[in-house]
């Protein structure tokens, strides 16, 4: 009887401490993946709020290209308006011809 | 043991403390007032799209221009001395326009000007409960740099676009110009940017998030960008060239006939699409506060006029279409002025032709032979075949500002008021009214609704705009007839003198009396010619009006020479060679 007792005792501790065992596993493993996760939040956040410099860097940059390209835009097409051409066409000395055959 | 529970509880202190200390900057100290500073919430304003004649050359575009902003209480220099410093700079631009010669009165109104613009400023300035103030907008590049080269504190500026016209005043009142609306915000006012506000002005974007003491963005934060979506651009029929050549013209005519001002439209009948417009005096969109504000407005649509004796083809093809009369009809009482109720119809020079022909009644504008005419048709017939010509509604062109023109109720007309609608007096229309009607008869009996822009591009891509309207209104052999009978008024009518050799041209001149306070001005008239060219494949519709010219008052002596010249013209640079 007694060696009965000591064999189902023994199963049972064996068999409580695999539950223990396993559930210890799980919150360890749980922990380790919330503690990673915190860690990459952590170190995303960090590179995230110093790319902001970074960032209007090149708003400005582009802001000055699409400024410098309206520039350039406006004096392209004054200096082909016919207002223009006219005036210069008349200062170097051109006519309109008197006669004309389409 | 003893040194781990020591530094425990100094860990856990020091989390408190620091717990405590957010809880009362976040609960207690309330920085609501210093929040603005760390949120970034900003409308990114939209581009307006660029407008484009037929040659893709940008007629209206924008350039780089500033806002001018003030802070007062930040200022740490006299208001005064401020003011004299900037103020030169900001006033009229055409005061510093490279080239531009001011006379002593310019020169007088620009001192005016400066000494109002420095009291402004000073007052602006010298208001330091104001947090922030607005000194200018729409300044140029080159003021900004000079501004900026006098170092002030508490001035600042931000980005503003304003629209450039390369061509200068070439289609000014066609194009309209760019003005604010009551909330401040760019708004086009007449024309295609009236016409065309919404498609042009775009959708501004935003940007929402928070930013740090630098003013830089916090990405981590709640940052929310919208792009601006730019404006649609505006492609046009507007052909450049002819454009130039119509501007050029008009100005010299208007000048040699002693004119209040004139309007040239150019129609290319097959398509409806308009590929001239100019009127005379115009104004510069750019400097348009200097100009009076009757001048925005363009008469080509807007206003309404007795067309006289340029309606007359129009009748007569309805006349024609109905089988009412042939050609070679003849009007069995030409042969002096008719009565009808109390009123005589007589001709213009009281010259009188028995027995003319339906043909000859065009080609002498013979207005007693015009009423014979309108008796076949009858009131029913007559306003039914003017509306489906496009009279009496807008005709849908795409400028804002369009009359309909005015048309009495069927109930109110009597015998008087048809024989003297039968040539144009009586009834009011619009030029583009009547460039439309004669398109018809020029484009085979076919109506097609006149109209500026050709197509729209935008970030989703390119729309193609088909015309409001077309249809049918004539037969083809009855616009045939029709543009026989006008060919045969160019040639042997009273214009046929300045009618260029080689080309068979359609046209009617007209000479309309203008009605004032109930009777119509025994002096003044409105001259005018319409007409196509050429006659058998028509490449263009042109009218030519002028109101009051002094130095005569015929359309045969002032409209049709200025046609016949800009025709003349437009077959130079399209190569279209004399037919006979």
């Amino acid at each position: 009887m007694l060696a009965n007792d000591y064999k189902n005792t023994k199963v049972k501790n064996n068999s409580s401490n695999l539950v223990g065992q396993v559930r210890l596993k799980i919150v360890v493993i749980f922990g380790s993946i919330i503690m990673v996760l915190f860690a990459s939040q952590l170190v995303f956040a960090n590179n995230l709020a110093a790319e902001g410099e970074r960032l209007s860097q090149i708003e400005s940059e582009i802001q000055l290209l699409e400024a410098q390209n309206t520039t350039l835009k406006a004096e392209i097409a004054q200096n082909s308006s016919l207002v223009t051409l006219s005036a210069k066409a008349q200062a170097y000395g051109f006519v309109k011809p008197k006669i004309i055959t389409p | 043991m003893d040194r781990i529970r020591v530094f425990q509880i100094v860990v856990f202190l020091v989390a408190a403390v620091i717990i405590a200390r957010l809880f009362y900057w976040q609960f207690v100290a309330k920085l609501t007032s210093n929040i603005d500073e760390f949120e970034l919430n900003s409308e990114i304003p939209a581009s307006r799209g660029e407008i484009y004649t037929k040659d893709n050359f940008p007629i209206v575009t924008n350039q780089e221009a500033f806002l001018l902003y003030a802070k007062p209480a930040e200022i740490n220099r006299s208001p005064k001395d401020i003011a004299k410093s900037i103020g030169s700079h900001l006033i009229s631009e055409k005061y510093s326009t490279p080239g531009a010669s001011l006379t002593d009165a310019d020169l007088k109104t620009k001192e005016e000007e400066i000494k109002e613009k420095e009291e402004e400023l000073e007052s602006k300035l010298g208001n330091k409960s104001l947090l922030w103030v607005q000194l200018a907008r729409k300044i140029p590049k080159e003021t900004k740099e000079k501004i900026e080269e006098q170092k002030i504190k508490g001035f600042g500026f931000e980005r503003d676009e304003k629209r450039l016209y390369p061509e200068a005043s070439m289609a000014a009142q066609v194009l309209g110009f760019v003005g604010f609306d009551k909330f401040g915000r760019d708004t086009g006012y007449f024309g295609l940017e009236g016409f065309w506000d919404l498609t042009l002005k775009g959708k501004p974007g935003s940007l929402g998030g928070e930013k740090d003491p630098l003013g830089l963005p916090i990405l981590v934060g709640a940052y929310k960008r919208i792009e601006p979506k730019k404006g649609g651009e505006l492609y046009l029929s507007i052909d450049r060239s002819i454009q130039y050549i119509v501007e050029k013209s008009l100005t010299k005519a208007v000048d040699k006939y002693g004119a209040k001002d004139g309007s040239v439209i150019i129609e290319d009948p097959k398509t409806g699409q308009i590929l001239a417009m100019a009127t005379y005096p115009t104004y510069n969109p750019a400097l348009r506060q200097e100009f009076e504000e009757k001048v925005y407005k363009n008469p080509v649509v807007a206003d309404t006029f007795e067309p006289g004796s340029i309606f007359k083809p129009i009748v007569m093809a309805s006349a024609l279409d109905l089988g009412f009369v042939e050609p070679q009809t003849q009007c069995t009482y030409c042969d002096g002025p008719k009565k009808i109720a109390n009123y005589d119809i007589s001709t213009w020079n009281k010259k009188y032709f028995p027995n003319s022909t339906m043909t000859e009644v065009i080609q002498h504008s013979d207005n007693v032979g015009m009423t014979f005419v309108s008796e076949k048709l009858g009131v029913d017939k007559f306003l039914a075949y003017i509306t489906k010509f496009g009279f009496g509604k807008v005709s849908g062109i795409d400028l804002q500002e369009e009359a309909s023109g005015v048309l009495k109720q069927k109930a109110e007309w009597r015998d008087i008021d048809l024989a003297t609608a039968s040539f144009g007096q009586g009834i009011a229309v619009t030029p583009i009214q009547i460039v439309q009607a004669i398109s018809a008869i020029a484009n085979e009996g076919k109506l097609i609704s006149p109209r500026v822009t050709l197509k729209i591009k935008d970030e989703n891509g390119e729309k193609l705009l088909r015309p409001k309207e077309e249809k049918q209104i004539i037969s083809p052999k009855t616009a045939t007839q029709i543009t026989e009978m006008m060919v045969n008024a160019v040639e042997k009518g009273e214009a046929k003198v300045f009618a260029p050799k080689g080309y068979r041209i359609a046209g009617k001149t007209g000479t309309a009396q203008i009605p004032v306070a109930g009777r119509y001005d025994p002096d003044k008239t409105i001259a005018s010619f319409v007409g196509f060219a050429p006659a058998n494949n028509p490449r263009f519709v042109m009218m030519v009006r002028f109101t009051e010219p002094s130095s005569s008052p015929f359309g045969a002596e002032t409209a049709a020479p200025t046609f016949f010249e800009i025709a003349k013209e437009i077959f130079n640079i399209w190569g279209i060679p004399p037919e006979k």
